[in-house]
């Protein structure tokens, strides 16, 4: 991995995976970017479409700095990290045109999935220009974490008592298990990201949801989708952890990037 | 020809088995090595395996939405006599071996 130093600080931890035109690739809550896209077979499907990544940690996530104050992790924080990524892997900067003048910027595909798509939405809401085309994965009308309650999250992280959703839970526990998990870290996270509402108004750019259909986390991602002006593919018999891995999605995503 | 049959790899983390999600290649297709085989879902994630072996799959051992155990057989191939016996089991990233110092130190 190599670092990313973010205005304050912060060590932003990403890589580069051989390919042209590089996907941003941003994982979700209390996972990391080997477990989201190494494991899962995305980089392999990526790579067979000849398509490069780049794979990132998120801040309180992986390889990352861990800073365990909420306000590090608000959504314009979070995106602004990825910004700072992709500056240092020298994609979408400015192209230099004759004399020096700037002609425009050229923005990358990007794939979010859970927390991930939501970081995705602010980088969409703050730095429009660097995004080509944007896939939200495993993502409905209402924020999780927001929707699980901050307070739950606290409990399962820090106390160890299950929330009453199955699926938070699951989810939360697992995340806490993970071996560089700093509890303290994913619980200011979990605050920080649920304190922002992300913008429901059409996107700019080309826009595909992709949900499973026994996914609780992603209800509503109809209305979301038609609120957003985005494409939705719905992956059948799929929750929250197996839409990420299920070729139903790949080949949606495959397709969409090559519109 | 001969078949070489591939059991289910150790996934980590303590995991003792999956359930099969969806097999990725069908009954006598050609797979290469590395190639998207099978995706199964443990208790804590869904992951995706790559094919052990270059070969044409005959056999799935375990059905899409069933349980096996680490260990127990999942998929076999057909490969050329000639590749067969050189390897039977799914490679796994296993730590080097530790040296082991054939003479006593000077000291």
């Amino acid at each position: 991995m190599f670092y990313a130093v973010t205005p304050s600080g912060e060590t932003i931890a990403h890589r580069r995976e051989p390919g042209r035109d590089p996907v941003l690739l941003v994982h979700g809550f209390g996972s990391d970017a080997d477990a989201t896209w190494g494991a899962t077979g995305w980089l392999r499907a990526l790579a067979d479409a000849g398509r490069g990544a780049i794979v990132v940690d998120l801040r309180g996530h992986g390889a990352s700095s861990k800073p365990h104050d909420p306000a590090m992790y608000r959504t314009g924080v979070l995106a602004a990290d990825l910004v700072a990524v992709l500056d240092a892997e020298g994609v979408g900067v400015q192209a230099a045109g004759v004399g020096g003048a700037a002609v425009g910027t050229v923005g990358v595909d990007v794939i979010g999935y859970s927390m991930g798509s939501q970081v995705a939405r602010a980088l969409a809401r703050d730095a429009p220009g660097r995004i080509r085309r944007l896939v939200l994965g495993g993502i409905g009308e209402n924020e999780q974490l927001r929707a699980w309650g901050v307070e739950a999250i606290e409990h399962v992280l820090i106390d160890g008592v299950d929330a009453s959703d199955e699926t938070a839970t699951a989810i939360l526990r697992a995340a806490a298990e993970r071996p560089r998990a700093d509890r303290q870290a994913l619980a200011a996270c979990a605050v920080g990201v649920a304190s922002d509402e992300l913008p429901t108004d059409p996107l700019p750019m080309p826009t595909l949801i992709v949900v499973g259909d026994a996914d609780p986390v992603a209800a509503g991602a109809d209305a979301l989708a038609l609120a957003l002006g985005a494409g939705l593919e719905v992956v059948p018999k799929r929750n929250h952890q197996t839409t990420l891995s299920s070729r139903g999605f790949k080949s949606a995503v495959l397709d969409f990037l090559t519109r | 020809m001969a078949k070489l049959t591939f059991d289910l790899p150790d996934l980590g983390e303590g995991l003792i088995g999956a359930t099969v999600l969806e097999w990725l290649v069908s009954i006598g297709d050609y797979v290469e090595r590395g190639a998207p085989l099978v995706e199964v879902e443990t208790t804590k994630s869904a992951v995706e395996l790559p094919s052990p072996q270059s070969g044409t799959v005959v056999e799935f051992h375990v059905d899409e939405e069933h349980d096996l155990l680490v260990g127990e057989p999942l998929v076999t191939f057909d490969v050329p006599d000639d590749s067969a016996g050189i390897v039977g089991t799914v490679p796994a990233e296993a730590p080097p071996k530790r040296r082991v110092r054939l003479s006593l130190p000077d000291d």
